[in-house]
């Protein structure tokens, strides 16, 4: 059976981190200043929130797309401007590496397209920069341990954009599940909504708005296309972008909360295969629909598949009863037990009331974070290795600790893939 | 269908490596399609399934692209998955023949393959002028590890743009020198690192090898670096320090303690809170009297962890009378102290200037064997430490506490101690197995209790429900005290949830004593709304009984709230006689809307209710927006936007404007101008203009099943700045496909409907006409046909201007 995290691993809370701040935004020399690697619509979804950090500042934008770039860091300026700041602090950046050169920058958001999670990160952590980084969280497997090596060398804080794990249903659930009170598991089902299939890639000239080259980045060369673009129905949902589409996009959050309630976060499987359903034709090239099975060891068998086999969320079922969860509603059978929380000598599982509040605690206290890196790593394996698993239609032995597959070279070569010159690990 | 995905699903044929003859002859096909030179863009639909059963054979074709800007990186994609020694070697002898990006490209992928004999070539460019080059080999030394990379690197002269990740290398290095068990060889690169000369940055990498190598000097270093000025460097000695393994770690931290800024010392307690050393317990009880809030706040969270039944007393004064941001800290840290005595430890603050917290946490522990201890206390005269003991008796007892604690609500005058013990009452007597029984100390107290007491006691009847309390709390809307009659409405009204209370409410509503009405109104209505979906005919005839009732804003709320449960032309005719009442016209208009359109609801599909009630209330809708279209098309909102859509029409020409996420996906989000159609059918119309909210804000003409956004359909349009498009939706809820053209507005569109075929074409001035695309979407006999568009940006609203638009029957 795979070795489980110790209790001291969990007992923190959201309170582990807290600071003593006064009402009010912090003195600017007491800001933590912040920058965002990616400017689209995800990027958009963390701009609130972290604006209204009372000790935070956030001085720079990049994006390749000079549109979206200046767009927010407009917004970012108004937002300054009507509480008493100069109202046109932030910069905007196309290429990141220039934020990364900024001594004054102390932490960075990552909400780039998938392709470019590993090369940022890595720059970040050089830099000495803390991370937030949206899911997935990396392309391949390779790029993953390679995140999880250059955060832990240099010692800066992460974040994995998982924050289920801060929502306290998720959390309760999985305690049920970790302090046995539906048994032995017997089964696992975690289910994600299902990919796309679109029209074809249009090529355009490229406007001149954005840099196409630094965009596709260590991707391989594409003309551009406003469809390949598109987050909607476009690199979310290719393999050169992303590892699986939604497999990996919508999936890992689900993953990632069927690994905490089993207590399996710092490994991964021994087995996995599965099947998928692919688009006839168009840009993506994702699966719409798959049905993955896999285990730990002689553990329950895990079904991942999208939502179209089972209800959104993960559901494990024991012995003594079961556990379904997904945002904004769960269900426990009996229901007596959504309303036993654990006993001060069981297991309490880290508590994180906010997700981004975490990490900026964090940063300043140096505590680890709810979604750290090597757990997100090993999240992702699941997801990288359920997409390898549809593609080639056979069951993989995987070494966790080697992160090999037994006997399969074919599938071997897809555990990475060579950069776009100039860029590497 | 997608080539890359055809050359995956090859693989699915049962390709191994035993059916080497198929590979071949896949390796084969796959080559011979690249000596043709494919254009670019379709050369990685090659590549990536070649890159999967590729063997030495491809080498030579792919070899001499290494050195073209154009195809090295396809060549090296292919060559980096073959990783055979002779494909290793290809890449290698590439690499002295190439310069620049492709340069700095070949030595990720040589350090990607871990190729040791390339260590040396791959030093040879930590000198080249070329930055991207000589930071591709600091990267790649830094992965492939070794001896001769880490002297390599120890030794280079690098730009002092490169200094840093150089250290970087050395560092990985020094890693892969601790897993091959050479300790010494990291050791001596950490020393090098954690020079005093260097940067803070290179220290910091250089401590942390320390103490991954298990330095003898790594304390030393360590414990000096927390003196130095430099924060970063100080910080990360904190966590470092407090992370080394072993029992003097502790007391070493004790004894420097007092010489470390509140900053640091903060740092070193969380640290030590997350190592979980029970040692660290008196140095985290020492730091809660640290002048620094942070400290302290370190301090409470780490004692959670590490502290004991020595820390109870500190804590709970901490959650009884320390500032209010740590007070909650200190209650969380008490309920998960661990080891002996916690528990008894707590109970002996009872009573006392800190029994409250103690109350509290003995509740968050769960610990029954305090539940005597606990009922002492709800009956003492400390309230604070009364009102938490009903609490914690909630979590904790048993149903015997049931009668003490009705003693304790009769007997309180605070009126917190009061709810608090019935909220412990109700929740002891929820889970039993026969709750009607257990009521009897309830019941039994109620004869004789009065005024508050006597209100909590009804309290505990409503919350419980059933015959009883219905019975109890009818009995007392007919009380001597107003007080007691006006809980009682409530907790009918409001709390119950039971029907057999609508006689009794509307009485009520209807009686003499008008401070009791508007409760009793409103309950009335809620409780209706409770019924209507299972009985629409039955609250329908009751709503007509009561009209007299509608008569206020919250009133007329839960009116329409009642209607949207009743699918039936009687209900939609009152909604749209209530848009004209300015208090509630967008709740009466939404209710409107989603009774006269067909709605999912899980697996089933509730019809739209048609007929004349239905058309005035639409047109009662349209009227109050000021929204004016020829007689017969209607305005409809596709999904929630704000604001809402508007248009204007006549004569052919449309004017509408809406926000709107997309016209796309699973569900549309923007705005639909259509009339009703049966059988085959072509709509026509000239989009003369978009504003550009977006380069996808979308206008055109639309045939749709109905007006729910997910509905399936067909629409033939233009996009601001993305071209023309055809868009359909082959079934209800389903993923939306597309056929992209030429073509922004202006723009003719028109799509035609023969059966289930639906073709749309494009046309520049409504004379030739060039089809976009033919597709099979199965839609009703009876459709919506008109116009759509989308903002394509929910902040903003566009304005799509459409001429000639004509809907001809065939």
């Amino acid at each position: 059976m795979p070795a489980s995290l110790s209790r001291r691993d969990f007992l923190a809370s959201s309170a582990a981190a807290a600071l003593a701040l006064r009402a009010g935004r912090a003195a600017p020399s007491e800001r933590l200043t912040l920058a965002f690697i990616g400017a689209g619509g995800i990027a958009g979804s963390h701009l609130g929130p972290l604006l209204n950090q009372s000790d935070t500042q956030l001085v720079a934008i990049c994006d390749p797309n000079r549109q979206r770039a200046e767009s927010m860091a407009a917004a970012v300026d108004k937002h300054y401007g009507t509480r008493g700041g100069r109202g046109h602090d932030c910069r905007v950046y196309r290429d990141f590496r220039e934020v990364m050169a900024r001594s004054d920058v102390d932490a960075v958001l990552v909400a780039t397209p998938d392709h470019w999670h590993a090369l940022v990160t890595i720059a970040a952590a050089r830099a000495g920069k803390h991370v937030y980084s949206e899911k997935p969280f990396s392309r391949t497997i390779t790029e993953g341990r390679a995140m999880v090596q250059a955060i832990a060398r240099h010692g800066v804080v992460f974040q994995h954009g998982t924050q289920q794990r801060s929502d306290g249903l998720f959390r309760r659930a999985c305690e049920l599940v970790r302090n046995g009170r539906i048994g032995k598991i017997h089964s696992v089902h975690v289910a994600a909504p299902g990919g796309r299939q679109s029209g074809p890639a249009v090529p355009q000239p490229v406007p001149d708005w954005l840099d196409w080259d630094l965009w596709l980045g260590p991707a391989p060369w594409q003309p551009y296309s406003p469809q390949r673009l598109d987050n909607g129905f476009g690199w979310y949902f290719c393999e050169d972008y992303s590892a699986g589409g939604f497999i990996s996009g919508w999936g890992i959050h689900h993953v990632d909360i069927a690994q905490w309630g089993l207590g399996t976060e710092l490994t991964g499987p021994s087995e996995i295969e599965g099947s998928a359903v692919f688009p006839t034709g168009g840009l993506c090239d994702t699966p719409i629909t798959w049905k993955v099975r896999y285990r730990f060891g002689d553990g329950p068998p895990i079904r991942f598949t999208s939502d179209d086999e089972g209800p959104d969320g993960v559901t494990w079922e024991g012995e003594g009863g079961s556990v379904w969860v997904t945002r904004g509603a769960w269900r426990t059978t009996p229901d007596s037990l959504a309303h036993e929380p654990p006993a001060p000598d069981e297991i309490h599982l880290y508590n994180s009331r906010d997700h981004h509040r975490n990490w900026l605690d964090c940063i300043r206290s140096g505590a680890r974070t709810i979604a750290p890196p090597e757990v997100g790593h090993r999240s992702q394996s699941i997801c990288t290795l359920s997409d390898i698993a549809v593609r080639l239609g056979r069951k993989l032995r995987w070494d966790p600790a080697a992160e090999r597959v037994i006997d399969d070279e074919t599938a071997n070569r897809l555990l990475s893939r060579a950069m776009r010159e100039p860029w590497s690990l | 269908m997608n080539a890359r995905i055809l050359g995956g699903l090859l693989l699915l044929a049962g390709v191994t490596r035993a059916a080497e003859s198929s590979r071949a002859e896949q390796e084969a096909a796959l080559l011979a399609q690249l000596r043709g030179d494919p254009p670019a863009a379709a050369r990685q639909a090659i590549i990536e399934p070649l890159s999967l059963v590729a063997s030495n054979a491809a080498i030579p074709v792919l070899a001499p692209w290494l050195g073209d800007p154009q195809r090295s990186h396809a060549a090296r994609y292919v060559l980096y998955r073959l990783g055979t020694p002779e494909a290793v070697a290809a890449l290698r002898a590439a690499l002295p023949k190439v310069d620049g990006k492709l340069k700095a490209g070949l030595i990720g992928t040589l350090a990607d393959l871990h190729d040791a004999a390339s260590v040396a070539p791959i030093a040879e460019a930590l000198n080249d002028a070329d930055t991207e080059v000589s930071g591709a080999a600091c990267r790649a030394l830094g992965r492939l590890g070794g001896p001769l990379a880490a002297a390599r690197l120890r030794a280079a002269h690098v730009p002092e743009a490169l200094a840093a990740l150089r250290d970087d290398a050395l560092a990985a290095c020094a890693e892969q020198f601790i897993a091959a068990g050479a300790k010494g060889e990291a050791e001596a690169i950490g020393l090098d690192l954690a020079g005093a000369a260097r940067p803070a940055a290179s220290r910091v990498l250089g401590l942390r090898v320390l103490v991954a190598a298990g330095s003898g000097q790594a304390s030393a270093l360590l414990e000096a670096a927390l003196r130095d000025p430099d924060r970063t460097l100080a910080v990360n000695a904190a966590r470092l320090l407090a992370g080394v393994p072993g029992a003097d770690v502790v007391a070493r931290l004790s004894g420097l303690w007092d010489a470390l800024a509140p900053p640091l010392q903060a740092v070193v307690m969380a640290a030590l809170g997350e190592r979980g050393d029970v040692a660290a317990g008196p140095l985290a009880l020492r730091a809660l009297a640290s002048p620094d809030a942070t400290v302290r706040g370190a301090a409470l969270h780490a004692l959670g962890a590490v502290g004991d039944a020595a820390a109870v007393a500190p804590l709970a004064d901490i959650a009884t009378s320390g500032r209010a941001d740590e007070r909650g800290a200190a209650r969380e840290a008490l309920a998960r102290l661990r080891g002996a005595g916690v528990d008894e430890a707590l109970g002996k603050l009872i009573p006392g200037p800190s029994a409250a917290a103690a109350a509290a946490a003995l509740g968050d522990r769960r610990y029954a064997a305090a539940a005597t201890l606990l009922l002492a206390a709800a009956a003492g005269t400390d309230t604070k430490a009364a009102a938490e003991a009903c609490r914690a008796l909630a979590k904790l007892a048993g149903p015997d506490a049931v009668t003490p604690l009705v003693k304790v609500l009769c007997a309180a005058a605070d009126e917190d101690v009061r709810e608090a013990a019935r909220a412990a009452v109700t929740a002891l007597i929820k889970p039993q197995a026969d709750p009607a029984a257990a009521l009897a100390p309830v019941l039994a107290a109620l004869p004789t209790s009065a005024g508050e007491a006597r209100r909590a006691l009804l309290g505990v009847l409503a919350e419980l429900g059933g015959d009883v309390a219905l019975a109890e709390l009818t009995k007392a809307v007919t009380a001597p005290e107003p007080e007691v009659r006006r809980f009682a409405v409530q907790a009918l009204a409001e709390t119950l949830d039971d029907p057999r209370a609508l006689p009794t409410l509307l009485t009520i509503a209807r009686g003499p004593e008008a401070a009791l009405q508007p409760a009793a109104r409103q309950g009335w209505l809620r409780l209706l709304g409770h019924q209507a979906a299972a009985r629409p005919a039955e609250t329908v005839a009751a709503l007509a009984d009561g009209r007299d009732l509608w008569t206020g804003t919250a009133e007329r709320r839960l009116v329409l709230s009642v209607l949207r449960q009743c699918r039936v032309p009687q209900a939609v005719q009152w909604a749209g006689e209530l848009v004209s009442h300015v208090d509630v016209q967008a709740e009466a208009e939404a209710t409107v809307r989603y009774l006269t359109g067909p709605q999912r609801d899980g697996n089933q599909t509730l019809p739209a209710v048609t007929g004349p009630e239905a058309d005035a209330a639409l047109e009662a809708v349209q009227a109050a927006r000021g929204i004016h279209l020829p007689a017969g098309w209607r305005l409809l909102d596709l999904g929630e936007t704000n604001p809402k859509g508007l248009a204007r029409g006549a004569d052919g020409a449309f004017d509408l404007e809406c926000s709107g996420a997309d016209l796309w996906g699973t569900a549309d989000s923007g705005l639909l101008v259509a009339r009703p159609a049966k059988g085959d059918v072509t709509v026509t119309a000239r989009v003369a203009s978009i504003k550009e909210t977006d380069p996808w804000a979308k206008a055109g003409v639309v045939i749709r099943a109905d007006a729910t956004p997910g509905a399936a359909c067909a629409f033939s349009g233009c996009s601001a700045h993305n071209g023309a498009l055809m868009q359909w939706r082959a079934t209800a809820s389903g993923e939306t496909q597309y056929q992209p053209a030429p073509g922004d507005a202006p723009q003719w569109v028109r799509l035609t409907r023969h059966g289930d075929q639906f073709v749309a074409e494009l046309s520049a001035d409504g004379k030739a006409w060039i089809k976009i695309g033919e597709q099979t979407v199965k839609l009703p006999a009876e459709v919506l046909v008109g116009l759509a568009a989308s903002a394509h940006n929910v902040g903003a609203v566009t304005r799509a201007v459409f001429e000639s638009v004509v809907v001809a029957a065939e």
